[in-house]
């Protein structure tokens, strides 16, 4: 019995290591549910809502605020934390993108399209406080056909719809795009694209890359355009 | 048979020590539309700066800041610090007024020399 004991023994010290990693590496997910579950608990209490809750939770005097790179951005009372925008309301900052919660396409990037068209995010149009209050122009709908030069691959569609609800046309017209649908369709290649001109200017960087082929290669050759879409004359 | 609970100790051990390193979610990395901006920063002895294309696009639209304040080509935007002061480029909200001030130097000079921002997959120029 004895010898059996001492056996084991030596596989007592790894596993309490284990388990320390264990709670250490988890820790911060015990904590989240912990701070999930505690406002239910409150329910029975009325009349404090999830924000003084948590507010109630934080000792000024400890606070640390991160920014958006997990950095230390501040210490302290929040009240006092720097910048007018905070004092507003406008933060802290998520720690990253992916505590943002936004709908993310096949490669788990960001769908802007889906985010800003299902109002998961209302982004601000201008920085003129005179403008802010009234509504953006409304997207420009004008779908444009741009025929493919190879046999097998689909021709595109392009919307103007999306594109204007983030940019407006001198963003694009005329520097990279000429205001001449036939012209742009004669020197608009995917090697070039894939350069970086054209669409590749933003599609590849900041937009959807350019590997998302089916997402612009909608409309197959042959097949009925439809309705509104324009094709080049 | 006396060697067997040495080798599931090293497991385990391994495994323990594995749980701790990368259950880490303090790492901030880099994502998809980050712009390391790195002409004046390292010379003069600054890690560069990275800047968060989604943060900002979550907030506004690309029309904001393009092409009045940033022009929409890498390297055609000659960014400094006394411009930023100055109410330029990223001075233009970071100034108190509508975002905080330009004075937290590692909100932004958070990049490390050999940093990788996560280029688009397929085509890469």
């Amino acid at each position: 019995m004895k010898s059996r004991s001492r056996k084991y023994l030596p596989l007592l010290i790894p596993a309490l290591a284990f388990a320390l990693g264990l709670f250490v590496g988890t820790g911060g997910a015990w904590a989240q549910d912990k701070g999930a579950a505690a406002p239910a608990d409150q329910a029975a209490q009325p009349a404090q809502s999830d924000e003084e809750f948590f507010k109630s939770l934080i000792d000024p005097r400890q606070a640390i605020w991160m920014d958006s790179r997990g950095n230390v951005a501040g210490t302290g009372d929040p009240n006092s934390f720097a910048g007018e925008a905070f004092k507003v309301g406008r933060g802290p900052h998520p720690e990253a993108l992916e505590l943002s919660e936004l709908p993310v396409d096949q490669y788990g990037l960001v769908d802007w399209a889906r985010s800003i068209r299902e109002g998961y995010i209302t982004p601000r149009h201008t920085l003129d406080p005179a403008k802010q209050d009234k509504p953006d122009d409304k997207p420009f709908g004008l779908a444009l056909l741009i025929p493919t030069k190879s046999e097998s691959m689909p021709d595109v569609i392009f919307p103007h719809d999306i594109h204007t609800m983030w940019l407006t046309c001198n963003n694009c017209h005329p520097e990279i795009f000429a205001m001449n649908g036939k012209l742009n369709n004669k020197v608009m290649t995917m090697p070039k694209i894939a350069a970086g001109e054209f669409c590749g200017r933003c599609h590849n960087r900041i937009a959807f890359p350019l590997s998302d082929c089916t997402r612009c290669h909608v409309q197959d050759k042959g097949a009925t355009v439809p309705e509104g879409v324009k094709a080049p004359n | 048979m006396k060697k067997r609970p040495i080798a599931l100790l090293l497991v385990l051990a391994l495994l323990g020590v594995g749980v701790f390193v990368f259950a880490d979610r303090n790492t901030s990395r880099a994502e998809y539309g980050d712009i390391t901006l790195n002409r004046h920063a390292e010379k003069a002895g600054m890690p560069p700066v990275v800047f968060p294309h989604w943060f900002h696009r979550i907030r506004f639209k690309c029309k904001v800041c393009h092409p009045a304040i940033f022009e929409m080509r890498a390297g055609s935007n000659d960014i400094t610090m006394k411009k930023i002061v100055n109410k330029q480029f990223c001075g233009r909200c970071h100034n108190g007024t509508i975002s905080w001030p330009p004075l937290y130097c590692d909100r932004c000079h958070a990049g490390k020399s050999d940093i990788t921002i996560p280029k688009a997959r397929g085509f890469v120029k």
